[in-house]
């Protein structure tokens, strides 16, 4: 008798957590079950160019702009993917580190750490975000700085071999924004 | 002698397998189907499947934060009728007016917040990103799959009927 009781209270039991876990992958299911809009452009690829410790900073003027065709309010985040090859002048010379530092409009925001410049390709992260407000069929400018920090001051080049910039724009309008209403120019300063 | 019927508890109607079938079909027409096959169908799936479980949903919430002593819980079917005319009503209400369709977006949107802040800490991304309304396109013709709610209230129906008799006196004999 006491064994049935307590067979049926592990079933119960069973049976009622089962039923919260029911719940709990009902609600989650509910909540994903949309995203927000976003537009995402395809990655905007930088010169290459190379430093060392005379030139241990290097500034590139970000322009994104958007022409939205209605009132718009996004966020936009910018995702900088860097890769760097280190070659130093000689054997056993100090790594140098390496940062990214996004100045402007996306100050502060995120800045990837300064890393170690193996010498060998090392791939380098950073995202930036910021609010816009844009008036419709007119051009919303989003102006900012990248910099490629070396703080090193190490005989030797670091190349930074490719660098790419892609930019993702949460926006609130109910109508879909193509990549065409989305552009990046990139300038030397 | 035929096995006793289980007593409900409070939110059992999400274990029903039409319900199990309408979740899982949920989550896999909005994360995998739509993407795959962008189409009519996939666009109305989901419509189909939220409506044939999101009321036992609400009522199973509604069961899980009301009920104190689950041993002496009853299904009731005024609070599933309260959640089958409320789920039709929102969804038919997001379809037709514009204003219904923003408070759907951003109150989504701002539900799925936490998670996206969540997610930004964890990978450090070193920013958290604010609410962002979800997308959502109001289309009247959406409300052709409103039948769907039948589902909700066949299954809802079926389980707040009290047990017979024989059955409770089983229960019974089986708890004491």
């Amino acid at each position: 008798m006491h064994l049935s009781k307590s067979i049926t209270t592990a079933g119960a039991s069973i049976r009622n957590w089962t039923a919260r876990a029911a719940l709990l992958i009902a609600c989650i299911g509910t909540v994903a079950t949309s995203e927000s809009h976003t537009t995402t452009t395809s990655p905007f690829a930088g010169p290459r160019f190379t430093m060392s410790a005379e030139q241990q900073k290097v500034t590139r003027n970000v322009t994104i702009r958007l022409t939205p065709q209605k009132d718009l309010s996004a966020s936009v985040s910018v995702d900088t993917n860097v890769r760097i090859e280190w070659t130093p002048e000689e054997e056993g010379s100090p790594i140098p580190r390496f940062r990214l530092n996004w100045v402007g409009s996306l100050h502060g925001e995120s800045d990837a750490p300064a890393e170690d410049a193996q010498p060998r390709p090392v791939n380098h992260q950073a995202q930036g975000s910021f609010h816009m407000t844009c008036k419709a069929r007119q051009e919303c400018l989003l102006e900012t700085q990248l910099e490629f920090i070396l703080d090193s001051e190490a005989p030797g080049t670091v190349e930074i071999a490719d660098w790419d910039l892609t930019v993702a724009v949460y926006h609130d309008s109910p109508d879909e924004l193509s990549q065409r209403d989305i552009g990046i120019t990139i300038a030397d300063l | 002698m035929p096995p006793a019927p289980e007593r409900p508890t409070p939110g059992s109607a999400m274990l029903h397998p039409a319900i199990l079938v309408a979740v899982a079909l949920l989550i896999l027409n909005d994360h995998v189907f739509k993407a795959r096959w962008p189409s009519w169908w996939t666009g109305k799936l989901s419509d189909v499947a939220g409506l044939a479980m999101f009321p036992l949903l609400l009522q199973g919430l509604w069961e899980r934060l009301s009920t104190r002593d689950a041993r002496d819980f009853q299904p009731s079917r005024a609070v599933l009728h309260a959640c089958v005319l409320a789920t039709g009503l929102c969804f038919s209400l997001i379809q037709v007016s514009a204003l219904a369709g923003d408070g759907w977006r951003w109150g989504l949107g701002l539900l799925q917040w936490p998670a996206h802040a969540a997610w930004a800490l964890i990978t450090d991304k070193g920013w958290i990103p604010p609410v962002r309304p979800v997308k959502h396109t109001a289309d009247v013709e959406d409300l052709l799959t409103l039948p769907a709610l039948w589902v909700a209230l066949k299954v809802g129906w079926r389980r707040c009927a009290p047990l017979p008799r024989a059955a409770e006196e089983a229960l019974s004999t089986r708890a004491a």
